[in-house]
């Protein structure tokens, strides 16, 4: 099996072509009735030079409606420059029973004029010739009566062809579903090259939690971590406050004031103090209210007793 | 025949649809990184967090320095100072209120875990109990 043969059957269309009653695709080689031909010797090397210059070299051979397309191809030292109108040969297609998605490639006789040398007969009337190294529809009467006439077959195949059929009834043009198409394209890869280093991002803090936790494997698991922060939290918390406690009541330990006693749990603390005088109680109570502790006084002498919870 | 007629809008329709998965994928992307950066600046605070937190309540080291409470104070004023398992008991007899207040500041300023402080007035010196833990 040879994946690279071209198995479609290749039509020549000319206008006295018959109909042809098939759903299958086709390559169709185009008779000079369907394109405009002018060979130019211009100073130009490249194809795609030449392709541009295309329309500007056929302008004045054109009719001014239609939608021309251009192909333009070499022929030893001339460019060869054709123009067609895809619609206007959809349209006799169509006559024909061919529809425009049915083709696949579109050639051009002029391609393989020389092979014209031998004629092709069209129709009783017309015959495909190589006249002055262009493929002419020549009428037969002008042809020798001894002219031998060939068979149009596969062989008449050029080598490269144009794409036709494809997008003839979109709404957007190929030009600018090419142009729309690679904007877009571009945003996607715009979206992907910045999701990549966003993942990349991702990756690298990963490793550096992984490299921090691998110090202090207990903390691996974020449960372990709460508790455990959840437990010196607590004791941070308890322990300062005592220490705040035990700064409070050194300051109510005023000139002349002593400590009684003192006891301090893990849940409250009490501690009595002896005041020299009156006034020293009411100042020791005031300040100690002023801490939200509880203070009263213990017994008759000066003692008093302040009290709080931790 | 029904995607070469409509091949041009194939082919945007095509490359929206790559721009589209596109999109999906750096949305995608993003979110994750937010979520992460938030799991790691939360995984990193709570870490350094319990550290300090460990370093500082927990330390193994107190175990020799809780003894500099009893600096300056006569070895016939300690009555018991035992540490065992990172837990101190410690009871003092006869301090002046200077050695009583003395060790009170440095019990303040050592990261233990206070159980219990007791201080009694017994005439003109003081009696003292502590159990602490780390």
């Amino acid at each position: 099996m040879n994946f690279l043969e071209n198995s479609k059957p290749l039509l020549l269309i000319h206008d006295a072509m018959q109909s042809v009653d098939s759903s299958e695709t086709f390559d169709i080689m185009l008779s000079p009735q369907f394109y405009t031909l002018k060979r130019e010797d211009l100073p130009v090397r490249f194809h795609f030079q030449a392709k541009k210059l295309a329309p500007s070299v056929l302008e004045n051979l054109l009719p001014a409606e239609g939608n021309y397309e251009y192909y333009v191809f070499k022929e030893e030292d001339l460019w060869a420059f054709i123009a067609y109108d895809p619609e206007e040969i959809s349209r006799f297609l169509q006559s024909r029973g061919v529809n425009a998605e049915q083709v696949s490639k579109l050639y051009f006789a002029q391609q393989v004029s020389e092979k014209f040398s031998i004629p092709v007969l069209l129709d009783s009337k017309n015959a495909l010739s190589n006249v002055q190294e262009s493929a002419t529809v020549v009428p037969e009467i002008l042809l020798p009566k001894e002219t031998q006439y060939q068979d149009y077959n596969e062989t008449f195949r050029p080598k490269t062809g144009v794409s036709f059929g494809v997008g003839m009834h979109s709404v957007i043009e190929k030009k600018e579903a090419w142009t729309i198409g690679a904007i877009f394209l571009i945003f996607a890869l715009m979206f992907a090259i910045e999701g990549a280093r966003y993942s990349r991002v991702i990756g690298t803090m990963q490793e550096k939690v992984a490299l921090l936790l691998q110090d202090y494997p207990a903390l691996q698991s974020q449960y372990a971590r709460e508790n455990i922060a959840k437990k010196y939290r607590k004791i941070d918390k308890e322990e300062r406050h005592k220490r705040e406690v035990l700064k409070d009541l050194s300051r109510l330990v005023l000139p002349g004031v002593e400590v009684e006693s003192l006891l301090m749990g893990r849940k409250s603390f009490s501690v009595t103090l002896e005041c020299p005088d009156e006034k020293s109680v009411i100042r020791v109570q005031s300040l100690a209210k002023e801490k939200q502790y509880k203070a009263s006084r213990a017994g008759s002498e000066n003692l008093v007793k302040i009290e709080g919870s931790l | 025949m029904i995607w070469k007629r409509y091949q041009n809008e194939a082919i945007v329709l095509l490359a929206f649809t790559v721009m589209t998965a596109g999109y999906l994928y750096k949305s995608s992307s993003a979110d994750s990184l937010d979520r992460v950066k938030a799991e790691v600046a939360l995984s990193a605070t709570e870490v350094g967090e319990i550290i300090a937190l460990k370093k500082q309540w927990g330390n193994e080291k107190l175990t020799k320095s809780i003894s500099r409470i009893n600096l300056n104070i006569a070895p016939d004023k300690i009555k018991q100072f035992s540490v065992k398992s990172k837990k101190l008991q410690a009871s003092y007899r006869g301090l002046s209120d200077k050695e009583m207040n003395g060790i009170i500041l440095k019990l303040e300023n050592i990261a233990v875990q206070i159980v219990k402080l007791g201080v009694k007035r017994k005439g003109s010196s003081y009696n003292m109990e502590i159990v602490c833990k780390w």
